[in-house]
């Protein structure tokens, strides 16, 4: 079987736009993770079980309550954000600026969700309902058969890419995402200008929560939901931000648009194991070579 | 009374001691030396007053109240303005959102101008504003420091080391401006210097410390003409 056959522009198309919602779902959760990182310096191991709460959050509000689906997913975040201000103020700022001490602290936080998660949800794997069960066809006269795009991947790719343009300008363009990125290179100097770095800190929280949420919300969707789930956005999350580098918000965009690419080619092309093979492959040939990832700076 | 006032200061970290007993006063319009080796607690000095530093005992008082417990983001929203050792530049900012960050307790109007001002006491920085501020020169990222820290408009300045590393012919400048804005706003300097020479040149006062200790203090005309002073700190015979 020849490689060209197979990559007709149709199909090359359909891997695009796969990949570009997958990507920009990594890079959500990726970025969430590398904020808390990069200021707080906390390694956040329950990160995947606000992913989940995302999740459910969604299965709520949109599943259950019927909002329409483009208000529930930032609804969702909004709410999964609030609450989890509850856990900042009783758990995380007491790890802050400790990163080792919050590895261990936080990975008995992320049991201690995921336990609560099924003791009140229960154990059975959820759908959440498909929110579009239209596809778009079009392109027949140019490419010879009809590239066909799924509406639901177009809204989930049009969700958090308006999340990620929300955060992009908040960190580059406001004082709130001044104040953070001066104080995620020095807290210290940060603080001796005036920036009150506990509310610093608690901006940041929410926000990298409230992205976690979206993208955990958009996951359950495309997967399926339960108390378990937030294992792989952690992974995800993981490898991202060691492909692109620790703390780096440039370096998790650029990994998670790696991964996510990678991923849906090799698995449409070469299925599930290949893909794998090749993205753990890839994390270990880069920490190697580059530890400190492709946009990270050397510690 | 004094603008600023310290009285006995003790800065302790844990079992190190950073000063044993520093007095000192300040007041509008002034610029007052602080001169030591290595160690000898100028910049302990420096950090009490900004909140960063842990005192274990005496007192800091601005216009009368205490600064003592209070955090440094309220420090500077008590009119204190800090360039700490080593300039700390934001490397990774622009040379503007630098002086934002400076400028950061002072509403946003009156920021642009604020900086329009600093521009003009530091042209090289107008030409390099988009640049990221770690690629700045180390003469640059000096005037930056004290750029951001003046951007909040304090009444008093604490300065630390800014001659380090620097040629001679930045450093007389960096003098210049600092007498300039002096002028122009009567802003209080604390300057922290190990090179003495030049510090006793722009101070009207100096403290000499030794090992967190006041060694010798007094007017800087006086200090400058005082054989033990220029034989143990001056390098002069
Ligand atoms: N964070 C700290 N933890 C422990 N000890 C410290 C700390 N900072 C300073 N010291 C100690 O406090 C003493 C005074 O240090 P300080 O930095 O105030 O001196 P300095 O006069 O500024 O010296 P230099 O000219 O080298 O900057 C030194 O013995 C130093 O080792
Ligand atoms: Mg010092």
């Amino acid at each position: 079987m020849n490689f060209t056959d197979l990559l007709t522009p149709v199909l090359f198309g359909q891997i695009l736009l796969d990949g570009l919602s997958v990507s920009s779902i990594y890079i959500l959760i990726a970025l969430g993770f590398t904020l808390l990182f990069g200021i707080m310096r906390v390694v956040n191991f329950a990160h995947g079980e606000f992913a989940m709460l995302g999740g459910f959050a969604l299965y709520c509000l949109w599943g259950q309550f019927k909002l329409p689906f483009i208000v529930a997913v930032p609804l969702a975040g909004l709410v999964v954000a609030a609450g989890s201000l509850v856990l900042e103020q009783t758990v995380f700022r007491f790890f802050y600026q400790k990163m080792f001490q919050s590895m261990i602290g936080l990975l008995g936080l992320s049991t201690v969700m995921m336990y609560s998660a099924m003791i009140l949800w229960g154990e059975q794997e959820r759908q959440i309902p498909p929110a579009f069960t239209d596809t778009l066809e079009f392109g027949a006269s140019l490419f010879g058969e009809n590239l066909l795009l799924p509406v639901d991947r177009l809204v989930m790719f049009g969700i958090s890419l308006t999340t990620l343009a929300a955060f992009y300008l908040l960190i580059m363009h406001t004082r709130i995402g001044l104040a953070m990125r001066a104080a995620a290179e020095d807290v210290e100097v940060a603080e001796a200008m005036g920036i009150r770095t506990r509310v610093v800190y608690r901006q940041a929280f929410a926000v990298a929560i409230f992205m976690t949420a979206i993208a955990g919300a958009l996951y359950g969707q495309i997967y399926f939901l339960s108390f378990q789930m937030g294992d792989q956005p952690l992974l995800k999350a993981f490898i991202v931000v060691i492909l692109g580098g620790m703390g780096s918000i440039p370096g998790a965009a650029l990994g998670g648009l790696i991964l996510g690419m990678g991923e849906v080619f090799l698995s449409t092309l070469f299925g599930p194991s290949v893909s794998n093979f090749v993205s753990f492959g890839g994390v270990i040939a880069i920490l190697i070579c580059r530890p400190w990832g492709l946009l990270g700076k050397p510690e | 009374m004094s603008l600023l006032t310290i009285d006995q200061l003790e800065v302790r970290y844990g079992p190190i001691y950073g000063t044993h007993s520093v007095s000192l006063t300040l007041d509008a319009g002034e610029t007052v030396a602080l001169v030591g080796s290595n160690g000898a607690g100028k910049s302990s000095t420096l950090k009490a007053i900004m909140g960063i530093a842990p005192v274990a005992r005496g007192t800091i008082t601005l216009d009368g109240k205490s600064l003592l417990g209070v955090r440094p983001a309220d420090v500077v929203r008590r009119g204190l303005g800090y360039s700490p050792e080593g300039r700390r530049v934001f490397g990774q900012l622009s040379v503007r959102e630098n002086l934002e960050v400076g400028g950061i307790i002072i509403d946003k109007a009156s920021m642009r101008q604020r900086m329009e001002q600093m521009f003009g006491y530091f042209p090289r920085l107008r030409e390099r504003a988009s640049q990221r501020a770690g690629s700045l020169s180390g003469g640059e990222q000096q005037m930056l420091a004290i750029g951001r820290a003046l951007m909040s408009r304090p009444r008093v300045f604490l300065l630390d080391e800014p001659s380090l590393g620097l040629a001679p012919i930045v450093v007389e400048r960096i003098g210049e401006i600092i007498a300039e804005v002096q002028k122009a706003e009567g802003l209080a300097v604390i300057l922290a210097e190990q090179n003495a020479v030049w510090a006793l040149a722009i101070a009207h006062r100096a403290v000499i410390l030794e090992l967190g200790h006041i060694a010798v203090q007094g007017s800087a005309e006086a200090m400058r003409a005082d054989p033990q002073v220029q034989r143990a700190f001056l390098g002069l015979e």
